[in-house]
C-alpha cells in the first residue's frame, strides 16, 4: 500500500530567483522523510511542487509512477493530504465541519454515510472526538493542528505532507503530534514528508533525512549521517557540537564569523 | 459518536432553511392585499373561481401592479444575495457586495449613456437603457476580471481590479450628469436609486431566467467551503482558486447585471443578506448559499413592501428602506452574536 514518490530535477523560478534548483529526491513508502535546512531553502517549495500546487519550471513529480501534474486534482486529493504551515487566523466552522473539507475530493453534495464514518475515523486518530462540535477559533493552538492533520486524513491519502507541523507548539504538543505522525506512518503506512526548523526533533522523528541549501539538496541519508558538525556549519553557518549518546543532540555553540 | 452533532446542527439548518421557504408566500399575500386601494386576495380568488365576478380595478391592480412587483422583489433580493455570497466567497472578503466589480457603476453608465445622450445598442426608450444598462454591467465586471487575470486572479487582485473599474465608470456617469439637461438628469437621478415599481410580466422573465444563471452556483458550494482554508489547501483538496473565482464572479456578474439594468442599482441587499444568513445557518456554503437566497429574497420584499406603505401615498425608493430598516437590524445582530462570523 505504501507508495513512493521520485522528484526527478525539479527547477522553480519565483520572478527571477531560483527557489529551486535540479532537485531530486526520493520518498519511500511507509518511511518518514524529514526536510530540513535554513529559512528560504526550499523547504516550503518542495513540498508544494511534491502535492501539485507549485508547477515547476523544469522537472516532475512521480505518485507511483503517475506524473503528480498531470493527475486530475479530485484523484490528486484522495491520494496525497497537505497540512499547511499556517492555519487561517480565523475559521468559522465547527471541528466536525472543517475536518469534513477534507472530504471535497470525494463528494458533490451531501455527506454520506462513508463521508461521516471517514471523518469520524480521522478526528479519532488524532484524538479530537470531544472537541466536535467546538469551533476552531475557540481551539487552542496545539488542538488547531491536530484539527488539521485531521482534516488531511479524511482525505484517506497514501501521502502526508507536512509543513512545519511543530512550530507554534509547546514541547508536549510538539511530541503528541509528532508521536502520532510516527504512529500514522507506522499504523496505515504512510508514505510522510514534514519541513522541520527542529534538527533535534527531526533527527528523533524521521527514518531519512534531506538538508537543502539554496534551493538544493546538500545531504541525503540516515539523520546520524547528515546531521554531522561540518554539515550544519555549511548549511547554516552554525558552529555546532553534535552529541550522539544516548540520543542525537544537537548544541548550537555560536554563529560561523 | 461526533457525527451524532453534526447530524443534529444540519437537520436545524433544514428546519431554518424550511421556515424561510415558508414566509415566502407569506409575504407575497401581504404586499398583495396592502397599498392605497386594499384588496383582499382570498376574496377576489373566491370570487374568481365561483364564477360572483370581481372587482377588475382590484383584479388590475393586484395582477398587473402588485403580484409581478413582489416576485420581482423576491426574485432580485434572492439573486443579489447569492452574488454577494459567492463573490465574498470566492474572494474571501467580507465586505464585497454584488457590485464590487462594477455591475451597478457599469449598468448606471449604460443607463446614463442611453438617457442623456440617446447612444447605445437596441431599441429606444426604456428597451435602449435596459440593453444598455446590462451590456456595460458586464462589460465593467469583465474588464476587472480580465484585469485580476494579469496578476493570477488573488482575491486582491480582483477587488482592486473591480474598485478601479467601478471608479472610472461612476467618473463617466458624473460626467454625463453633468452635461445633461435638467429633465434627462431627472430621470437619471430617478433611475440610480433603483425601484421596483416597473416591475411587469415582460421583466419578470428575464428575472427568472437571471434566477436559474444562479443555479450553476450551488455547484461550487464545496469549492467556497474548501477555499476558506485559502488559495494553497483549497488547491490540495482539489479546488482550483482562479477557476472559481472566475465563475462565481462571471456567473453573479450575469444575473445581476440582467437585474439591475431592469431596476436601477439597490444596495445593501447583497452585502448584508449573506452576513444574516452566516449569523443563522454557519459558514457551509451548502446551507449559506440557500438561506442568504431566501432571506435576500425576504428583505428586499419586505422592504418593498415598506416603500410602498409607509408614507401612502408616496412611494420611498426602496434602496433608501433596505438601509434604514436593514442597518439597524444588521448591527443588532452583529453585536449580539457570540463568535466573530468574521476576522
Amino acid at each position: 500500500m505504501a507508495v513512493k514518490i521520485i522528484v526527478k530535477g525539479i527547477s522553480v523560478i519565483y520572478r527571477c530567483v531560483k527557489a529551486l534548483d535540479g532537485i531530486s529526491i526520493e520518498l519511500e513508502g511507509g518511511k518518514i522523510t524529514a526536510i530540513v535546512g535554513p529559512n528560504g531553502a526550499g523547504k516550503t517549495t518542495l513540498l508544494k511542487c511534491i502535492n501539485g500546487v507549485v508547477k515547476p519550471s523544469a522537472g516532475v513529480v512521480f505518485l507511483d509512477g503517475a506524473e503528480v501534474h498531470k493527475l486530475k486534482p479530485a484523484e490528486l486529493a484522495r491520494r496525497m493530504g497537505h497540512v499547511p504551515q499556517i492555519a487561517p487566523p480565523h475559521l468559522p466552522l465547527t471541528v466536525f465541519e472543517a475536518v469534513a473539507l477534507g472530504r471535497r475530493p470525494y463528494v458533490s453534495w451531501a455527506l454520506g454515510e462513508a463521508d461521516l464514518r471517514a471523518i469520524e475515523a480521522a478526528m479519532k486518530a488524532v484524538g479530537i472526538e470531544h472537541l466536535s462540535d467546538r469551533y476552531f477559533d475557540e481551539l487552542s493552538g496545539g488542538e488547531r493542528q491536530k484539527v488539521l492533520i485531521a482534516m488531511a486524513l479524511a482525505q484517506e491519502p497514501e501521502v502526508l505532507l507536512l509543513d512545519e507541523p511543530t512550530s507554534n507548539l509547546d514541547i508536549r504538543h510538539q511530541l503528541e503530534i509528532l508521536e502520532l505522525i510516527r504512529r500514522l506512518a507506522r499504523e496505515k503506512g504512510l508514505t510522510v514528508a514534514m519541513a522541520m526548523h527542529d534538527l533535534n526533533l527531526a533527527s528523533r522523528f524521521s527514518d531519512i533525512m534531506i538538508m537543502l541549501k539554496e534551493g538544493r539538496v546538500f545531504a541525503v541519508g540516515a539523520p546520524r549521517e547528515v546531521l554531522t558538525p561540518e554539515n550544519i556549519r555549511a548549511v547554516y553557518g552554525v558552529e555546532a557540537a553534535v552529541l550522539t549518546n544516548p540520543h542525537l543532540l544537537i548544541v548550537p555553540l555560536g554563529v560561523v564569523p | 459518536m461526533s457525527a451524532s452533532g453534526y447530524t443534529r446542527l444540519s437537520k436545524k439548518r433544514a428546519l431554518v432553511l424550511a421556515s424561510l421557504a415558508l414566509a415566502l408566500p407569506l409575504v407575497v399575500f401581504v404586499s398583495m392585499s396592502l397599498g392605497v386601494l386594499p384588496v383582499n386576495p382570498i376574496g377576489l380568488l373566491y370570487g374568481l373561481s365561483s364564477g360572483q365576478g370581481i372587482d377588475p380595478l382590484a383584479w388590475a391592480v393586484i395582477w398587473h401592479l402588485r403580484l409581478p412587483r413582489a416576485l420581482m422583489a423576491l426574485a432580485a433580493g434572492a439573486i443579489l444575495a447569492m452574488a454577494g455570497v459567492a463573490l465574498q466567497g470566492s474572494l474571501r472578503n467580507p465586505l464585497v457586495s454584488p457590485f464590487t466589480l462594477g455591475v451597478s457603476s457599469g449598468a448606471s453608465f449604460g443607463a446614463a449613456l442611453a438617457i442623456v445622450l440617446g447612444i447605445g445598442f437596441v431599441g429606444t426608450g426604456t428597451c435602449l437603457i435596459i440593453a444598455n444598462a446590462f451590456v456595460f454591467a458586464l462589460l465593467a465586471t469583465f474588464m476587472a476580471l480580465g484585469i485580476a487575470r494579469l496578476r493570477g486572479m488573488t482575491p486582491e487582485s480582483v477587488i482592486l481590479a473591480g474598485i478601479a473599474v467601478m471608479y472610472m465608470f461612476s467618473a463617466g456617469v458624473t460626467l454625463l450628469q453633468y452635461v445633461a439637461r435638467q429633465w434627462e438628469l431627472a430621470e437619471l437621478v430617478y433611475w440610480l436609486m433603483g425601484d421596483l415599481s416597473k416591475a411587469n410580466w415582460h421583466r419578470l422573465d428575464v428575472a427568472f431566467l437571471a434566477l436559474l444563471a444562479c443555479i450553476p452556483l450551488f455547484k461550487f458550494a464545496w469549492d467556497l467551503n474548501a477555499l476558506m482554508m485559502g488559495d494553497d489547501v483549497a488547491k490540495s483538496l482539489g479546488t482550483d482558486p482562479a477557476v472559481t473565482r472566475t465563475a462565481c464572479a462571471g456567473l453573479s456578474a450575469l444575473a445581476v447585471a440582467a437585474v439591475v439594468c431592469m431596476t436601477g442599482p439597490i444596495g445593501f441587499v447583497g452585502l448584508m443578506a449573506p452576513h444574516l444568513a452566516r449569523l443563522v445557518v454557519g459558514a457551509d456554503h451548502r446551507f449559506l448559499m440557500p438561506t442568504s437566497a431566501l432571506l435576500g429574497a425576504l428583505l428586499l420584499s419586505t422592504a418593498d413592501l415598506l416603500a410602498r406603505v409607509v408614507m401612502m401615498p408616496l412611494e420611498i425608493p426602496v434602496g433608501v428602506v433596505t438601509s434604514f430598516l436593514g442597518v439597524p437590524l444588521f448591527i443588532h445582530l452583529l453585536l449580539r452574536a457570540g463568535r466573530e462570523i468574521w476576522r
